[in-house]
């Protein structure tokens, strides 16, 4: 008797591990959407901290953990050759801010129903500053929504 | 009155040709915001792959200056916990969120303002993970109607880039990672 309780807790055991390894394995991609965010920022805000001291605003914000929800009204938006949705956000800085929205993400607010000067809020993460030609903070796994 | 139209609109395509190539053959320097980089891992065990189409690369037909940037970040796998691994264990893109090229060209034998295919040797660094490493590899370039694509294949080793892969899932990944570049290149005014 004790034996066959010992079998079944393994087994129930090794059901509870394989389950939640087979949905760590396929658990879908997600946005920021549902996220509470660390920082509310506006565009122009964030692309200050980068201008101002890019060492320091890197060291806060590109973490995984960190995520923000940022105002700001839209430059441009097209799509890209990975047909990846981007949303430019004005800043009175050098530096825009360009929201990636990836395709056929069904909690990303539907980007494409934006157009320029909308005033927007975008969920997100920051992947950082790219480029020296024309640099832009790039924020990835984004939702957008109107102000 | 209609054949005199055809002919205008002719002269105008005609004129909007040349003005592309005189722009694109005068043009010193060259440049995309959305390059294309793909990381490819194949094993028996199974085929990684991840995308970036946010890089910028610049390149200056005059110096040969070639410099190319990507955020670790804004790469796309197939998988979020593939994703996340790639982020927090593999690359610690907190801590390292760049990864650049800088290098040469010879690109004295490219006419980029007449349709042709070129093959470039471009040698540099990667710089990755922190780490900087030389790399060299044949870049082409095809010039076709005014559209100028350049692409590029090469092979790195993560562990040259002090990429530590755990042993239980070293099996599913290589230790050579064939790194694609593609990009649409603008002339820069």
């Amino acid at each position: 008797m004790k034996k066959k309780i010992i079998i079944i807790t393994l087994l129930a055991i090794l059901a509870i591990v394989g389950g939640v390894a087979y949905y760590e394995w396929n658990k879908p991609k997600e946005t920021a959407k549902d996220v509470t965010p660390t920082f509310i920022l506006t565009a122009d805000e964030l692309a200050l901290a980068f201008a101002q001291d890019s060492i320091k605003a890197g060291a806060t914000y590109i973490k995984d953990a960190v995520s923000f929800e940022i105002q700001g009204a839209i430059d441009t938006t097209y799509v890209n050759e990975g047909n990846e949705t981007v949303i430019v956000l004005k800043t009175n800085q050098e530096t825009p801010v360009s929201c990636y929205f990836i395709p056929n993400q069904a909690d990303n607010g539907n980007p494409a129903q934006f157009n320029k000067n909308d005033n927007v809020v975008v969920k997100g993460y920051c992947g950082g500053i790219n480029g020296d030609m024309f640099p832009e903070i790039q924020m990835t796994k984004c939702y957008i929504r109107k102000k | 009155m209609r054949i005199l139209k055809i002919t205008t609109m002719k002269k105008i395509l005609l004129f909007a040709v040349i003005a592309l190539a005189a722009n694109v053959s005068n043009a010193q320097r060259f440049f995309s915001k959305s390059a294309h980089v793909r990381f490819f891992s194949h094993t028996s065990a199974e085929d990684i792959k991840a995308d970036n189409y946010k890089c910028e690369i610049v390149l200056d037909k005059t110096t040969g200056n070639v410099q190319f940037s990507s955020l670790i970040k804004m790469f796309e796998f197939e998988k979020a916990l593939m994703q996340e691994h790639f982020n927090e264990n593999y690359l610690e893109s907190d801590t390292y969120p760049k990864a650049t090229f800088k290098g040469k060209g010879d690109f004295s034998g490219v006419n980029f303002g007449v349709d042709g295919n070129y093959n470039v040797n471009v040698a540099g660094q990667i710089t990755m993970h922190g780490v900087t490493k030389d790399v060299s590899a044949t870049a082409n370039i095809k010039i076709a109607g005014g559209k100028i694509d350049g692409s590029t294949k090469f092979y790195i080793n993560p562990r040259d880039y002090n990429v530590k892969i755990p042993d239980v899932v070293k099996g599913q990944i290589s230790d050579k990672i064939e790194v694609t570049v593609k990009a649409t290149l603008q002339p820069l005014k």
